[in-house]
């Protein structure tokens, strides 16, 4: 298979090279990520043995372009793959690899290719290395401009599911207007751009089920509406601001699934949002509704594999360990969110704003499940349940938050932040038994530059709860040597522990190395286990003792 | 803009737009409705999870099924599978820090679960299959999925029934067992039936990660012993082949099999399961108690 992958690579540069693309103006580009971990069995931090005593994860990106053709691939390694990744993923092999060529306005990738349709309601390929999520399309893809402001997409294929690919054939169709831009000569004085959009996305998948019938062929379809308006505040100082609404719905089909228990209830979403920025202030207003939108190339996966769409999660992404203790992680089944975020600036030489200014930041999120009806219906029509729009249910999540950054001086600044949170471990990780865990975080990040080559970071954080595994803190100190060296030391104690010998003191040091592009960094320590999310797709991090690596570089 | 540019692509999208598959009855027309099949036959649900006594996140998994039976009560035949590295005995896997240096002796590895690893391949620990729903795409789940999907197969109807007669001499520890059964719907296809023993309340070792230290002494619930068909193998026997008829039976018996000493008789139970040969999906399962 590899052979074959290097064989096509070369076979399409080599046609570039015969249509009279000079190969000498060509340019080869890539990055490369080594991750690898030494692992110690740790029974008091519940750090299991690992056979291999050592696991490992690489990947290699090398893109060639030239003109209007460009083609790449991406050799990936899991041997064996590291704790808290999907140990499907096993062994080497090239499962991403593309050729696309872009004449004008119409642009045709076969092999691999990333995409999304809107907000990706009904269709996103994508790929998270920090996920290891990779859902990308193995296939065709065409995008086609046939007019100004008349954007087609098109695809076809199987999405990636580890080294092989799922069962279903994904076909889709995207189309998006832009009406200023189509007609141009009669909207040119139109301040307001109105953008339109739709979607049609198909799945087929045999069915042998002995039992039931199941539909072979899926379909989602979306609507869109995006409205971007500037507004002009101040005539004389041209000052601006800008108002962003958009709002998205998409219906499927009857798609019974293991997910959704083979229910025959068609899936709804609804995602909204409304946006004003100028400068120094920004607001966010966004709302989702999701029932039954688990939308699969495979009827019978689970976790994060076969996913054809993306549903946003409408939370903060925290960075902070401890403000990401608690992540959410979206329900397909069903949920109802809602996020308010506010962030201004109080103007520099103001009483409040101080001599730098002071950043601000407010957010305000909330995730609840569908208010639902059971039908009881499982010998019958077997729908399920019915919900009314936006009606909540339990709660899952809620996350409200405050962030202050100020800069004191021009050598010191700081960061502090705070946020109450609600936590449904038993929807969100899908356990049983916890009740909802209330908890308080609090963060102050400093940095202090003494020189413009040595800079030192100090990070305290605070977890307060009463339930689950109790209340943490943590302590982080990282010192720059601009522009080679960073060394970094953390501890997270769980100080709340309600087992003594459980409060334990997670700590880790790392060193690393920056020249140029490249990065090397090694670290020795205790990791907690715990749920690292990015955009609402979560894995579960074990906890682990020992030495790691990380190598990275690009090209 | 020039139409034709769009017209291709424009009736692309419409026939994909036709391509839906609307369903307006979800059962199987013509086979017994409702859970309970034709013949008032209960559908139960064969659960498999694969452990090892130094996997210490096993525990969850075997509470999980615990929570089944407790949601289920018999439609949920349990059978838990020793295998891997997480189930070698002290003496290979090596004693966790300040165990006691007799803790985890036993092998509880058996030839018909490894011939089950082997084929299925669980990708980590704990997971387990639902009826062998799926196979060879994603079979193995882990925990938090085997709820789904045993409701799931329960909602079906049952397509076989399976039972289980036999004599016991508890003190000779010899067993005798007849499978009968019958396909209570018209198929095709090849059908094998399994026979094995279980264990329940094994009392060793095992590590659990919400116990500090992790090693504790444990009773070990539902262990897969060895097969009373074909011993050492995980495959069965023939039940039904060809074109099959509705009420067509199969009954196969097997005699003097010894029951091994070191296990306990009175915790023991007889497990048989019929499934399809070429999908290796579980049609019935049924349990019995030995004595």
């Amino acid at each position: 298979m590899k052979k074959n992958h290097l064989l096509l690579f070369l076979c399409l540069a080599g046609a570039a090279a015969a249509q009279g693309q000079n190969l000498s103006k060509g340019e080869i580009h890539g990055n490369f990520e080594i991750d690898a971990q030494y692992y110690n069995p740790d029974s008091a931090i519940g750090a299991p043995a690992v056979p291999e005593k050592a696991l490992m994860n690489g990947w290699g990106n090398v893109i060639y372009t030239n003109g209007k053709f460009s083609a790449g691939l991406r050799y990936e390694s899991y041997l064996n793959v590291m704790q808290g990744f999907d140990p499907r993923y096993k062994g080497t092999g090239i499962p991403y690899r593309y050729a696309t060529y872009d004449n004008g306005g119409l642009e045709i990738t076969v092999g691999s290719s990333y995409d999304q349709f809107g907000s990706g309601l009904v269709y996103r390929a994508y790929e998270d290395r920090g996920l290891l999520y990779d859902n990308a399309l193995d296939g065709v893809r065409v995008r086609y401009t046939p007019a100004k402001g008349v954007y087609l997409k098109g695809i076809w294929g199987k999405q990636r599911t580890f080294f092989t690919t799922s069962p279903g054939i994904v076909r889709g169709f995207d189309g998006e207007v832009n009406l200023n831009e189509l007609f141009d000569s009669c909207m040119a004085k139109v301040k307001t751009q109105i953008i339109l959009g739709g979607s049609f996305v198909s799945k087929f998948q045999a069915d042998q089920d002995p039992t039931f019938v199941l539909p072979e062929n899926v379909g989602a379809s979306a609507g869109r509406l995006n409205l971007i308006r500037d507004i002009t505040l101040n005539e004389a100082t041209g000052k601006k601001g800008q108002i962003n609404f958009y709002g998205e719905y998409a219906y499927k089909i009857n798609d019974p699934s293991t997910v959704n228990g083979l229910i025959y209830k068609p899936g709804e979403a609804i995602y909204s949002s409304v946006a004003y920025s100028q400068k120094g202030f920004g607001l966010l207003l966004a709302a989702k509704h999701i029932d039954n939108m688990n939308f699969r190339s495979d009827r019978t996966a689970t976790g994060n594999a076969a996913m054809i769409n993306y549903l946003p999660a409408l939370t903060r992404q925290h960075t902070y360990p401890l403000m990401a203790y608690y992540p959410y992680a979206t329900q397909p089944n069903g949920e109802v969110s809602w996020q308010a975020e506010m962030s201004f600036k109080l103007k520099k030489g103001t009483l409040l704003g101080g001599k730098y200014g002071t950043d601000i930041i407010l957010n305000y999120s909330a995730a609840y499940g569908l208010d639902s009806t059971n039908l009881h219906d499982e010998a019958g029509r077997r729908f399920g349940y019915t919900a009314e729009y936006f009606a909540p249910g339990d709660q899952y999540f809620q996350d409200i938050h405050i962030e202050i950054g100020k800069k004191l001086t021009n050598k010191l600044k700081g960061t502090l932040m705070y946020a109450s949170m609600y936590y449904n471990k038993n929807v969100i990780e899908g356990k049983s038994g916890y009740p909802l865990i209330p908890a308080q975080v609090a963060v102050l990040d400093v940095i202090y530059r003494f020189t413009d080559e040595i800079a030192l970071r100090t990070d305290l954080e605070h977890l307060y709860t009463k339930e689950d595994f109790g209340s943490w803190a943590l302590a982080l100190a990282e010192l720059s040597l601009a522009p080679h060296w960073f060394i970094a030391a953390m501890d997270q104690y769980n100080y709340g522990n309600k087992i003594e010998s459980k409060q334990i003191h997670y700590v880790n040091g790392q060193i690393g190395y920056l020249r140029g592009t490249s990065r090397i960094a090694i670290g020795y320590g205790k990791q907690r286990a715990g749920i690292f999310c990015v955009g609402g797709v979560c894995r579960f991090v074990p906890a682990s003792n020992g030495f790691t690596l990380v190598i990275t570089s690009s090209f | 803009m020039n139409i034709l540019k769009s017209l291709v692509p424009l009736c692309a999208a419409a026939a994909l737009l036709a391509a839906c598959d609307y369903v307006s009855v979800p059962q199987q027309v013509g086979g017994p409705t409702g859970p309970s099949g034709g013949n008032g036959v209960a559908k139960r649900v064969l659960v498999e999870d694969y452990t090892g006594h130094f996997c210490n996140n096993c525990p969850r998994a075997a509470e999980e099924i615990h929570t089944l039976e407790a949601q289920y009560d018999s439609l949920i035949i349990p059978i838990a599978v020793h295998v891997g590295n997480f189930a070698w005995p002290a003496s290979l896997y090596g004693l966790p820090n300040g165990a006691p240096s007799n803790s985890f002796p036993m092998d509880f590895r058996t030839p018909e679960g490894n011939d089950w690893e082997t084929f299925f391949q669980p990708f980590a620990f704990p997971v387990g299959m639902i009826n062998r729903y799926d196979y060879p795409n994603n079979h193995m789940l882990t925990v938090e999925n085997w709820g789904g999907l045993v409701a799931q197969e329960l909602a079906k109807p049952a397509t076989a029934d399976i039972r289980i007669s036999h004599t016991y001499n508890p003190t000779t520890r010899m067993l005798d067992v007849t499978i009968s059964g019958e396909m209570l719907r018209d198929t095709s296809g090849t059908f094998f039936m399994k026979t094995v023993i279980t264990e329940d309340s094994v009392y060793e070792w095992q590590l659990d990660s919400e116990l500090n230290p992790e090693y504790a002494p444990y009773y070990h619930s539902h262990m897969l012993r060895g097969a009373v068909d074909n011993p050492g193998s995980g495959w069965g026997d023939t039940a039904v082949a060809g074109i099959i008829s509705a009420q067509t039976a199969f009954t196969r018996t097997y005699n003097n099999y010894q029951v091994n000493a070191a296990w306990n008789d009175t915790h023991c139970d007889i497990v048989t399961f019929i499934y399809d040969n070429n999908s290796k999906q579980v049609l019935q399962a049924a349990k019995k108690k030995l004595r």
